[in-house]
């Protein structure tokens, strides 16, 4: 399988999903001990004004009191969200008809997210989308019989990633702050996602942050070129990716990342053997 | 091919799309799904750029006693202290990530209301009566406060110096 760096459609699948669905559970047990819990009515972003924002859950209807009885309470739906993310993780690991019970529970999970989503935008963040991504398509393709669904949501994974490092790594080009090295001095120097070793780190030595602005740039833009060469580049690039999002993590705080960018490149490691044999013939 | 994989290929590829087409600043579908709840959910992948944020948003309130403020104190639950464990436990972040929010809602709401001769209607903006609740829980655990005002300030390591981004009318408590 990893000796000619190709991975089926299905094993890839199940590496996404177990990595993700561990992601997941991380998010969602991080969401359930907070204290004072951050969905709750005395965290930052209690229902009754998050409400507001929209005109279908601002109004009396049967769909808002639903919504107000489930969100009254967030561990009524965290927990059983955090034994559905277990069961798809410990469903994906176990051989045999076990993706096929990982796909049918990603459906759940899919609709829980959502709800994460109608609850509180506020205070989500990239690695919510991805995982949305991951699962969505997974549910999307849950019925689809025979290899045909796999491979979608497989492909649906990859072309998504492969889109979300583009249209970063394009965003960063096109600013200034980005291209002249300024953008990491400025995030480092934060509490919210800086360190303060690093900011001094990166002032002590001339040109790091410059190098490391475009270090990402060139990363992040290069993931669809890696994709579409494979094979044994494809694989040290995403090792690369794994250091990246580690990196990330280590520095800014941002945990989710790591589990919800790196679990697409099973999927990524896929579609580009499987592009490979296309252009082979 | 099955109808159950024609259908799912087709809501994909559209989802895709949608996706890519929201990437660009001026898009139709941008404008289209911005502002609405639906559109929340399309991801736009354009982190930390053009623009990164560099800055540091605190939210501080104080007392207001006959005519006269008392001093600034911080919420600081709003804005948690970074640790070493954050890597791999940081349940804090959502709470970091949503005074970032809330905060950046409320300065591009009121930035479009100035614009529009009508910065009185910050205070309708969901942002501003987040942050008006939340301290009037905070007063309530004072009784003696009878008026209370927010404010959102702002720093970072390299500007360490705070300066008011937002500051709030004065509410009774």
């Amino acid at each position: 399988m990893l000796h000619d760096f190709t991975l089926g459609p299905e094993t890839g699948l199940r590496a996404t999903l177990i990595i993700a669905g561990l992601g997941l559970l991380l998010i969602l047990i991080e969401l359930t001990v907070t204290s004072p819990p951050f969905l709750g009515p005395s965290g930052p972003v209690p229902w009754d004004v998050v409400r507001l924002q929209a005109r279908c859950t601002a109004k009396d209807s049967p769909t808002s009191r639903l919504l107000d009885r489930l969100f009254s309470e967030p561990r009524w739906w965290l927990i059983p969200a955090c034994s559905f993310a277990a069961a798809l993780v410990a469903a994906s690991v176990i051989g045999g008809s076990g993706l096929y019970v990982a796909r049918i529970a990603a459906i759940p999970v899919s609709i829980i997210l959502g709800l994460l989503g109608v609850r509180s935008f506020y205070g989500l963040d990239g690695a919510y989308h991805m995982m949305l991504v991951i699962f969505g398509s997974v549910a999307l393709t849950a019925f689809v019989p025979g290899p045909v669904g796999p491979q979608l949501a497989a492909g649906s994974i990859a072309v998504n990633a492969c889109i979300a490092y583009l249209v970063s790594g394009v965003a960063k080009l096109a600013s200034p702050v980005w291209r002249n090295g300024q953008a990491i001095r400025g995030i480092l120097s934060t509490r919210s996602y800086g360190h303060p070793a690093a900011y001094r780190m990166v002032l002590s030595f001339n040109g790091l942050d410059l190098t490391l602005c475009w270090t990402v740039m060139i990363f992040e833009v290069a993931f669809v070129v890696a994709a579409f060469i494979g094979g044994l580049p494809l694989v040290v690039f995403l090792g690369i990716g794994v250091a990246f999002h580690l990196s990330i993590a280590a520095a800014m705080g941002l945990n989710g990342f790591l589990f919800a960018f790196t679990a697409t490149f099973p999927c990524v490691l896929w579609s580009s053997s499987l592009l490979d044999g296309i252009l082979a013939r | 091919m099955d109808l159950l994989a024609v259908t799912a290929t087709t809501v994909l590829t559209a989802l895709t799309f949608v996706t890519v087409l929201m990437a660009w600043p001026r898009s139709p579908v941008r404008h289209l799904l911005g502002g609405v709840i639906v559109g929340r959910f399309v991801p736009r992948w354009t982190f930390f750029a053009p623009v990164p944020g560099t800055t540091d948003f605190h939210v501080v309130w104080r007392a207001w006693e006959k005519d006269s403020p008392g001093p600034w104190r911080e919420m600081i639950a709003m804005t948690p202290q970074r640790r070493p464990i954050d890597v791999l436990w940081n349940p804090s972040k959502f709470s970091r990530k949503a005074t970032i929010d809330i905060a950046l809602e409320l300065l591009q709401e009121s930035i479009i209301l100035n614009d529009q001769g009508d910065s009185n209607a910050a205070i309708l903006t969901v942002p501003y009566i987040l942050l008006a609740q939340r301290t009037s829980r905070e007063a309530s655990l004072y009784p003696m406060i009878e008026h209370f005002q927010f404010a959102i300030v702002a720093d970072s390591l390299a500007e360490p110096s705070a300066r008011p981004a937002f500051v709030s009318r004065v509410h009774a408590a």
